[in-house]
């Protein structure tokens, strides 16, 4: 069974001119335990309200307007799931008045039935999978750098043993080295445990080294799906292409960058036809009129007219 | 590039007093920079690189003279600028924020942003509109930007207003403090090109803050490392990037990838520690350092050059 599939998805917001498409026909597939699927995309391109639809988290004023969502096979519509997720913002996930231990322990008290021994023998052994030491738990999450604070997230992520884990920008509000140690723990941990997770950013370069599938999105839609090899290797859509050519890179020199003229459309005015069709280098006529549909082409699934 | 030294610090020094929580004395300093020695050509885009806390915004705010240093002296073409700041040198540096959006005033029309400083100046109003629609089309802008409210534009048009306005005073030196690390990939693009368009345009010098290394390589001519208040590597950008020497600014290469899979990415990135440690003598770096001897810990490394237009502050490259 697959560990995450989702199927023409779709969530809407309501707002003051009705309801607003924000993720739209969405289809995306996690096929194997401990696979990390990377959302990459610009911000306003729906990427973190996918996030929070899958992790069933989404706020009173949205709902999901059609499609499904399926966790080993599970509607996570009519069925209780297990999913986790990581916030950017570390600090504004812990409790401040809690030390990191009563945090921790507290999964193990209530969701598991341990005894409070057992909890935090438990969870001392929790912060040593995220590389922290024992006397962790009695400190209170302002005695923590940034870095720390995101691995005591993580301690409680896998504590409660989750089915999936969304990440969404995980690592944004940290330093470079730090953000390095802990996506590289994160990418670890999942792996030796074969969680499924959906890793959200807005960094290609990081996506490229963390993932092993990423799904591009734009205006609310994914617009290529493939391999980490191929996506960068050889990028087909024409804003995967742009995107790659238009950031500044670390081990190479590069006179120009290619400039993507104008903004990304913002949630209820995308354009008619293919939403990119306005900034695209390569549209015609029928880019303008007709919305190309996801289309499989061997291991990858582009949205573009080109590839048809 | 000519050789004519535009913008000079010599020792230059900004600490923060520390007070007690009792009684507000003054218990220590916090030594942000602590002894900046930079020279920057007329033309010139320096990159200061560093994490948060290395002391790069304050370096940028006290070239900006909106701090004044501890101690040090700050030349301007040649004229000593640490005390005094003359009135035909006003409008010759300005600095350009991170943020747009809290950069403009919300209430206020653009043209109330960009104008009403110019009337100050004694510029009168038809003046005034005429060098600021100037200034707007500089940056892709044009006349109808000027009547609408900042909420109106995207970040990206934001801080293209935000450098109209810095570019009318015609600045000689620009400080640019991580100006596009909040707007999107593809708006980043263009700002940055536009910021290249316009130094040639303009005439500009350059001091580009930033804590992202790739930015800094696209976009400077030398790349100065910084760490906890000292440069501890300066360099053309080909030295910095293709021989690196102080193993801070090997971890800081080490710690970003490059978007090819293929390209195996193996940080090499000592322990985090909580905050930076001040202690009396030894180098800053010291308590990361994964080469650390045992002079580090006693003796503060001097700059020293090691090769033309390269300078590290390592006690591994002490001439012996």
């Amino acid at each position: 069974m697959k560990p995450l599939e989702v199927r023409r998805l779709s969530v809407e917001y309501l707002t003051t001119r009705g309801w607003i498409r924000v993720v739209d026909d969405i289809d995306i597939d996690i096929d194997e335990r401990g696979e990390i699927l990377a959302i990459v995309g610009e911000s306003g391109c729906g990427k973190s309200t996918l996030g929070l639809a899958i992790a069933g988290l989404l706020p009173p004023n949205a709902r999901i307007a059609g499609g499904y969502i399926r966790i080993f096979g599970k509607d996570a519509a009519t069925n209780p799931v297990k999913v986790a997720v990581v916030f950017q913002d570390a600090l504004a996930s812990l409790n401040p008045l809690l030390t990191i231990g009563e945090q921790i322990a507290e999964i193990y008290l209530h969701h598991f039935k341990m005894t409070r021994k057992e909890a935090f023998e438990e969870t001392r052994k929790r912060l040593k999978d995220v590389g922290l030491p024992d006397s962790f738990v009695d400190r209170y999450p302002h005695e923590l750098s940034g870095g720390q604070r995101q691995r005591v997230l993580i301690a409680m992520t896998i504590a409660m043993e989750p089915e999936l884990i969304v990440a969404d920008e995980p690592t944004t509000a940290l330093d470079v080295t730090i953000q390095a140690k802990v996506l590289l723990l994160l990418k670890d941990i999942v792996k030796k445990r074969g969680i499924p997770m959906l890793y959200i950013t807005h960094d290609l370069a990081l996506a490229s080294h963390i993932a092993d599938r990423v799904a591009i999105m734009y205006a609310g839609q994914v617009v290529e799906s493939s391999d980490r090899y191929s996506i960068f290797r050889e990028p087909k859509h024409p804003y995967t292409r742009a995107l790659l050519s238009s950031v500044p890179r670390i081990d190479t020199d590069i006179d120009e960058l290619y400039i993507i003229n104008g903004e990304p459309p913002l949630p209820g005015s995308f354009p008619k036809g293919c939403r990119f069709s306005p900034r695209c280098p390569i549209a015609f006529e029928r880019c303008f009129n007709e919305e190309p549909t996801l289309k499989s082409i061997a291991k990858s699934y582009i949205r573009c007219h080109l590839y048809e | 590039m000519n050789n004519e030294v535009l913008v000079k610090t010599v020792s230059l020094k900004k600490y923060y007093e520390v007070r007690s929580k009792f009684l507000k004395r003054v218990v220590g300093y916090i030594k942000a920079v602590d002894g900046v020695d930079l020279e920057v050509g007329r033309g010139e885009t320096v990159g200061i690189v560093g994490e948060s806390g290395s002391g790069k915004s304050t370096l940028g705010l006290v070239l900006a003279k909106l701090l004044q240093p501890t101690d040090g002296r700050y030349l301007f073409k040649g004229i000593d600028i640490t005390r005094r700041f003359p009135q035909s040198l006003r409008g010759k540096i300005r600095i350009v924020f991170q943020d747009p959006y809290s950069a403009l005033n919300p209430r206020l029309r653009i043209e109330d942003s960009i104008v009403e400083p110019l009337i100050v100046q004694g510029y009168s109003r038809r003046e005034a509109i005429e060098k600021s629609i100037e200034s707007l089309k500089l940056v892709g802008l044009n006349e109808q930007h000027l009547k609408v409210y900042p909420h109106m534009l995207s970040g990206g048009q934001r801080q293209r207003v935000v450098i109209a306005r810095a570019l009318i005073s015609e600045p000689e030196f620009m400080i640019l403090d991580e100006p596009t690390s909040m707007l999107d990939v593809s708006t980043q693009a263009q700002i940055l090109q536009l910021l290249k368009d316009i130094k040639i345009k303009k005439k500009l010098t350059y001091l580009f803050i930033t804590h992202n290394l790739a930015l800094a390589r696209y976009i400077s001519d030398t790349i100065a490392v910084m760490y906890a208040g000292h440069i501890v590597e300066i360099g053309s950008k080909k030295n910095v990037f293709s021989e690196p020497l102080h193993p801070y600014t090997r971890c800081l290469i080490s710690a970003y990838p490059s978007p090819d899979p293929t390209i195996d990415w193996r940080p090499e990135i000592p322990e985090e520690i909580p905050a930076i440690r001040f202690h009396g003598g030894g180098c800053r770096y010291v308590d990361r350092c994964p080469l650390k001897r045992e002079i580090c810990t006693r003796q503060v490394p001097e700059l020293i050059e090691v090769g033309k237009d390269h300078k590290v502050r390592c006690h591994l490259y002490r001439v012996p």
